[in-house]
């Protein structure tokens, strides 16, 4: 299990502060904009600075070569690259892949994978979503046949982050009984197809996945004596949770630059940002984004420590992050007139981004059902 | 926070078997349509027997009380607390955070010793002498004068909204020393003895049709020079200054509260029926709105212990304060609003005011009414989003 230390709150401090400072180097509007333009979107050279600095490694165990940390540091590396929309597979590889293999890896898998995503050698993804974007298990397109010592894969998965880089593809699909499973693909085989799907959000890469009767052996398995609906659970409160810093990092980011705008632009012979009608709207932006940070640390922390209710937190988390997101990079475009509105200006980005993740696996919607059947019991059927 | 507030097991355990042996059954049924008097006199009991069990002032120092307890202490009396179902000491409030504020940050020794014990042995109760018909919001505009002659201090003007006067022994005063001064720096703050005289107190009927706050009429009232807390014209920085901390700690209480109202929020929507005639709880609509207050209850309880250890870790007059005012005036209105909604018809009927009750008492639309106090009072809701945007966002002023 990922494992809940003690980190003071001075600690986590501290570690933003350097994360920041190497992203302000490493990292950023030009950076993004280079990748945007990129046939591939993952940035390499951003990805040798990550992994040197051991963010890759930062919540893997120290026995698989990373640094034992809780998932309360992991959340801190994907705030601050949400905070400059970082072009690289960090999430998908070490969030959900990692992630994935420390809920229910075999003893073996994680012995081979772990050592490597901890070292960012391996770049790796998950396919949990069928092709109406729906994340419930229900709409998995993937039929998974089992031939006793192998397994075969066959069908559709769509919104597969940076499957264009990733050379494993954790993949959730169906068996012939109905069952749940997730298996590790390959993505160097013949016969699994990628196609990209461009999205509105330029700086992020999702493709779609065809499985053409891909045969693997058995082991590719996830810990098969575990419940496959429970993995894929665990799979989406991983993903709400990254999606949920993301969103804090980057609605941080969108409402700072929008201050120091406001700041700055001069109308009326004073700045923008002595109007108390703007003011306002800030000081309600502000609440959004402090409400927002608690909410995601909520969701770290019931995580990790396994509460009762940490559906609930996980699932509030992801859509009031994602709502407030939406809400801020809004204010951001509209407080900036005109240049809000041009391509050359980053508030486009956030705001894209912030649309992407309330859809995200499982949209607002979906999490709030989700917390609800959590916090008050399912509804009785109609 | 979580893994430290858990840490607190045994903590908590002495303080929930202390509420259950102490914390008086059926005392709502006991203060419903009570008189202001009944109410009175009932949370001058529970006073004496929190103050038998140490639990009046946590927040207070070992000096008066006999016992320091830590913020996570703190946290952990507010939860039991409100999960006890506990009376809240609504006409203490001023005496216990802002009269004890005040006197340890900028009082005299003096000072203390006379006015603190009394408020926890006597139940001393005080109020506020802070707004005035002409100085709301622009509260550094007040006008009531306080002239040197002698020993004493000779007070003239008008007092409005102070809470509970009429019952009151002492007054919070704010007036202003030196006319010629920028505004912000010729007032001065004073203990003033309500049972002087030239004194004259008002109550105001509210919304609710209840007699709680009141207008001061100062007539050439007489302060002694040595009821002058700090120095002569420093009145507005301390009034801001001191107090930060305690307007949060305020909050404890109410905001644990709220989670506690969230399950009787949860039980309204089982017994009122929904679309359909099903009960409530079973439409998705209002399901995923129970939601979001949820969130919201969860989100605004982390921001509180967050801020209140930053402001005892630092000290400090930040907008920490502000930020919490806010954010739970407006939970708690937006959820008793919520919750009058969803109780229809049945909740529009006349019900009686409980006395002692909690901000959210489940007589819905009397909660939902008093939810103003929190966010027109103590600077409204206006004020504390130009504190937020110029204090912690560095917005300009406007100009004025």
């Amino acid at each position: 299990m990922i494992r809940r230390t003690q980190t003071s709150e001075l600690d986590v401090n501290e570690l933003r502060e350097t994360i920041r400072e190497v992203l302000g180097r490493e990292a950023g509007s030009d950076r993004t904009r280079h990748a945007m333009s990129h046939p591939v979107g993952h940035d390499t050279k951003l990805w040798e600075v990550i992994s040197e600095l051991g963010w890759t490694g930062i919540a893997i165990p120290e026995e698989y070569g990373g640094a034992g940390t809780s998932l309360v540091e992991l959340g801190v590396v994907v705030q601050e690259l949400g905070r400059c929309l970082a072009p690289c597979a960090f999430v998908p590889s070490v969030v959900f892949f990692g992630g994935a293999l420390l809920v229910a890896g075999t003893s073996d898998q994680r012995a081979k994978l772990l050592p490597r995503i901890a070292s960012g050698d391996l770049l790796a993804s998950v396919a949990l979503v069928g092709t109406a974007g729906r994340c419930e298990p229900g709409g998995l397109g993937i039929e998974i046949e089992d031939r006793g010592a192998e397994l075969s894969l066959r069908g559709t998965a769509s919104y597969v982050p940076d499957a264009d880089v990733a050379e494993l593809i954790l993949v959730a699909g169906r068996t012939r009984e109905g069952d749940l499973a997730l298996v590790v693909v390959e993505t160097g085989l013949d016969s699994v197809e990628i196609t990209p799907q461009p999205l509105f959000d330029p700086t992020r890469r999702f493709s779609r996945l065809d499985l053409h009767d891909v045969v693997v052996p058995r082991e590719a398995m996830l810990d098969p004596t575990d419940s496959g609906a429970r993995l894929h659970e665990s799979l989406i409160d991983l993903g709400a949770i990254a999606t949920a810093c993301d969103s804090v990092g980057g609605a941080g980011q969108v409402f700072e630059s929008t201050l120091k705008y406001m700041k700055e632009r001069h109308q009326f012979g004073r700045p923008v940002a002595s109007f108390q009608a703007l003011k306002h709207r800030c000081a309600d932006m502000m609440m959004r984004v402090e409400g927002s940070a608690v909410s995601a640390a909520r969701a770290l922390e019931a995580f990790a420590g396994e509460y009762a209710d940490a559906r609930v937190a996980i699932s509030e988390a992801k859509f009031f992050t994602a709502e407030s997101y939406t809400h801020v990079a809004q204010e951001g475009v509209q407080m900036h007139g005109g240049v809000g509105f041009t391509w050359e200006y980053d508030c486009h980005l956030y705001l894209k981004r912030a649309m992407l993740n309330q859809a995200l696996l499982g949209d607002s919607r979906w999490h709030r059902d989700r917390a609800a059947n959590a916090l008050l019991g399912e509804p009785a059927q109609a | 926070m979580l893994a430290e507030l858990e840490a607190h097991s045994e903590f908590r355990g002495e303080v929930r078997a202390w509420c259950k042996e102490h914390v008086p059954t059926n005392w709502m049924h006991r203060m419903s349509g009570a008189s202001v008097e009944e109410s009175l006199a009932f949370q001058r009991e529970w006073l004496a027997v929190l103050r038998e069990g140490d639990l009046a002032a946590p927040h207070w120092s070992a000096e008066w009380t006999g016992r320091d307890y830590s913020l996570l202490e703190q946290v952990v009396i507010a939860e039991e607390m409100a999960r006890a179902g506990a009376p809240r000491l609504g006409v203490y409030f001023i005496s216990l955070f802002h009269t004890y504020g005040t006197l340890v940050h900028s009082g005299t020794e003096e000072q203390r010793r006379r006015h603190l014990p009394a408020i926890l042995d006597d139940g001393e109760i005080w109020c506020q002498g802070f707004s005035e018909p002409s100085a709301g919001s622009d509260l550094a505009s007040l006008r009531t004068r306080a002239e040197r002659q002698g020993d004493v201090y000779v007070v003239n003007g008008q007092k409005v909204w102070s809470t509970y006067a009429m019952h009151a022994r002492y007054c919070l005063l704010l007036a202003r020393t030196d006319p010629d001064a920028p505004k912000h720096r010729g007032i001065s703050y004073f203990l003033l003895d309500l049972e002087t005289r030239g004194v004259e107190i008002r109550p105001i009927l509210d919304l609710t049709h209840r007699q709680e706050f009141c207008e001061l009429f100062l007539t050439n009232v007489e302060i002694p020079a040595e009821c002058l807390v700090g120095e002569e014209n420093q009145g507005w920085r301390i009034a801001n200054s001191t107090l930060s901390t305690e307007r949060s700690l305020i909050l404890l209480m109410p905001v644990e509260q709220l989670r506690v109202a969230f399950e009787m929020l949860v039980d309204l929507a089982h017994n009122v029926p929904g679309p359909g005639g099903k009960p409530a709880i079973q439409d998705v609509g209002v399901r995923r709105d129970l939601v979001d207050l949820h969130a919201e209850i969860a989100n605004l309880r982390l921001l509180v212990n967050r801020m209140l250890s930053q402001l005892l870790h630092s000290g400090g007059d930040g907008p920490e304060s502000s930020i919490i005012k806010l954010y739970y005036s407006e939970v708690l209105q937006k959820f008793t609003k919520y919750c009058t909604e969803l109780g229809g018809l049945k909740a529009q009927e006349l019900a009686p005011w409980l006395g002692a009750a909690p901000y959210v008492s489940g007589v819905w639309e009397l909660d939902f009414l008093n939810s103003y106090t929190w966010t027109i009072s103590a600077g409204t809701n206006e004020i504390q989003r130009n504190i937020i945007s110029e204090h912690a966002l560095g917005m300009p002023r406007e100009p004025r």
